[in-house]
């Protein structure tokens, strides 16, 4: 019951902030200068070509009446017509969905895989070489900037050795590079949580307790450390999920990865405010859905969590 | 401040961390003075050349020297990044401030207005606003500092709603200080050693988000050497001539290294928490 009342208060808390965005979005995008009718129509068109565009694209309505509109349609999920290519920007979207979430798939899973087993080693081996180590790879994938990396990653892999290919989609070997891309950035963080999520467990008093019964080590740290030490790392790493399905913009623009990031980019440079304007609705939405789940996860596998309040998303 | 200082050079990260900031706002500074050539000199007689005793790190599609045009770069990174850092904290603390101490309606607006800026990650933001303003300089400040507030928002509340209830500040409450006061002398103070943290390492994120921005052609423009934009017209040459692309990436990582050391010792220094043996 509890539980219930908790996922009810989120997704109204969810629906509150995707309709800001999307509010918020509308109006800077209506308020700024620039007519799309005329950005349409080229610049060799007549004033009553423009005057055509304008009315097929409703663009002569008064702006409350467009933004009721653009809200009714967006529950029926029509996020109106790409400028470029005429076709409805929800299938545009959706055609690249699956690419953007395969990709944040297999990096999310080969950063976990790399940064918990080293925050691990990091943490059990406080303050050892092996610390130093991997906190100098944590501090060095925080810093890298990642699409020079996947450049980098470009020339070593495609132009000298041949192996892999230098971007675009289709097989498995075309998402290893992107992933190792994104997996290296990925774990920086994850390794340096879980390492500190461990250390701060290994201080409380129930595993001191534990330790000092005589419990053999092994048996402490894998059916005590690890079991609570690993509930905030689920928590980062579902946060940093979500951002990666807003597509990795750059990430995806460097290996030609025809998904919603690279879209995003795209449209930004054609100037298709609706296939803009509905890609990062489709973001938001997906953002915070991924944020509730992590959410829900957190509840269910710590039962020291409370529901009531619902605002503790710090 | 001084006991800060004293263990940041015992900090062998801090130290390393703390000559390169230092050394690349130096060189930033002077570049007008420092660099070999003219970074917007131009001559196809000597484009694309290999690193050589002449020209260090080799010349650009346009013969233009690498050396020079990374110098001279670094004023657009430090800039642009000092700048939006300075314009997130700049609004977001204030309103944290606000928020946390009053408390109230007022606080719940502000909370729901900054889950919505944190419903976007900083990247998504910042393309959705360049979208809307057009590329360039001031834009492209305007775009990373508001991805800012949110963070400053959330962190200096949550630190505030924290003083808030301690004896001092209710005694000072009961002696009859003005809120203002309260807030400005007694409060701030306590924020700021997280503060000085966050601040450092958004630094080293704003320099990449900028750099990210302009190698997609929506930060600073060609022909000005960001080093960003220098990658992303360098990508057309990396068959040929991966040169162009290795060295403002290497400038790029160097610069956001010094700055995250600096940042991640400040912090195992200012809290105690995490200070090594």
């Amino acid at each position: 019951m509890a539980l219930l009342r908790y996922l009810l208060k989120r997704l109204f808390g969810l629906f509150l902030v995707v309709f800001g965005i999307v509010t918020i979005l509308f109006f800077i995008l209506n308020l700024t200068p620039g007519d799309p009718a005329r950005l349409l129509a080229g610049f060799e068109a007549t004033e009553e070509d423009v005057e055509t565009i304008r009315k097929a694209l409703g663009l002569d309505r008064p702006l409350h009446e467009r933004y009721l509109r653009y809200m009714l349609n967006l529950l029926r999920f029509d996020l109106g017509n790409s400028l470029r290519t005429g076709t409805p920007v929800i299938e545009e979207v959706l055609a690249r969905l699956p690419n953007t979430i395969l990709l944040a798939v297999s990096s999310m899973s080969l950063a976990l895989v790399i940064g918990i087993p080293l925050g691990i080693l990091a943490a059990v081996k406080n303050n050892s070489i092996i610390d130093y180590l991997v906190l100098i790879f944590s501090i060095i994938g925080n810093s890298i900037p990642i699409f020079w990396l996947g450049l980098m990653f470009i020339v070593l892999f495609s132009v000298k050795l041949h192996l892999l290919p230098a971007g675009g989609s289709g097989t498995p070997l075309h998402l290893i590079l992107p992933s190792i891309t994104i997996a290296i950035y990925l774990s920086s963080y994850i390794v340096r949580f879980t390492r500190a999520s461990i250390l701060e467990v290994l201080n409380q008093e129930f595993v001191r307790y534990a330790f000092s019964k005589g419990l053999p080590r092994n048996i402490v740290l894998y059916k005590h450390v690890l079991r609570n030490a690993l509930i905030p790392v689920l928590t980062i790493s579902g946060l940093q999920f979500g951002a990666l399905l807003g597509g990795a913009p750059i990430t995806e623009t460097v290996f030609a990865w025809p998904g919603i990031g690279k879209y995003i980019v795209d449209s930004i440079f054609a100037k298709d405010y609706p296939a803009v304007q509905g890609s990062v609705f489709i973001f938001a939405l997906a953002y915070a859905l991924v944020n509730l789940i992590t959410d829900l996860l957190y509840v269910i596998v710590d039962p020291r969590v409370k529901l009531e309040g619902g605002e503790e998303s710090e | 401040m001084n006991e800060t200082l004293r263990l940041l050079l015992k900090h062998k990260g801090g130290l390393i961390g703390l000559c390169i900031v230092l050394g690349s706002v130096i060189t930033a500074l002077l570049s007008n003075f420092i660099t070999p050539y003219n970074p917007y000199d131009a001559d196809l007689n000597r484009a694309l050349q290999s690193p050589s005793i002449k020209y260090p790190l080799g010349t650009d599609e346009q013969g233009r020297d690498i050396l020079s045009r990374i110098i001279y770069g670094s004023r657009f990174s430090l800039f642009i990044a000092f700048t939006s850092v300075a314009i997130g904290a700049l609004i977001g603390i204030p309103i944290g401030l606000i928020s946390g101490y009053y408390g109230g309606w007022m606080d719940y607006i502000v909370q729901r207005i900054t889950d919505i800026l944190l419903a976007l990650p900083g990247i998504v933001l910042a393309l959705a606003l360049v979208a809307i303003l057009g590329p360039g300089l001031m834009n492209l400040i305007i775009a990373i500092g508001i991805g800012f507030i949110p963070t400053y928002i959330r962190l200096t509340r949550g630190v505030t709603l924290q003083v808030k209830s301690m004896e001092y500040i209710v005694a000072a409450k009961m002696l009859g200080l003005s809120n203002f006061r309260i807030i400005f002398r007694h409060i701030l103070p306590n924020i700021l050693p997280p503060l000085t943290v966050q601040l450092t390492l958004h630094i080293g994120s704003a320099i990449l988000g900028a750099a990210g921005l302009g190698f997609l052609g929506l930060g600073v423009q060609p022909p000005h050497p960001e080093w960003g934009a220098m990658i992303g017209t360098g990508r057309s040459y990396i068959f040929r001539a991966p040169h162009l692309v290795l060295f403002p990436g290497l400038a790029l990582f160097l610069v956001v290294l010094g700055f995250n050391l600096l940042g991640s010792a400040l912090q195992e220094i200012l809290d105690p928490r995490l200070r090594r043996g």
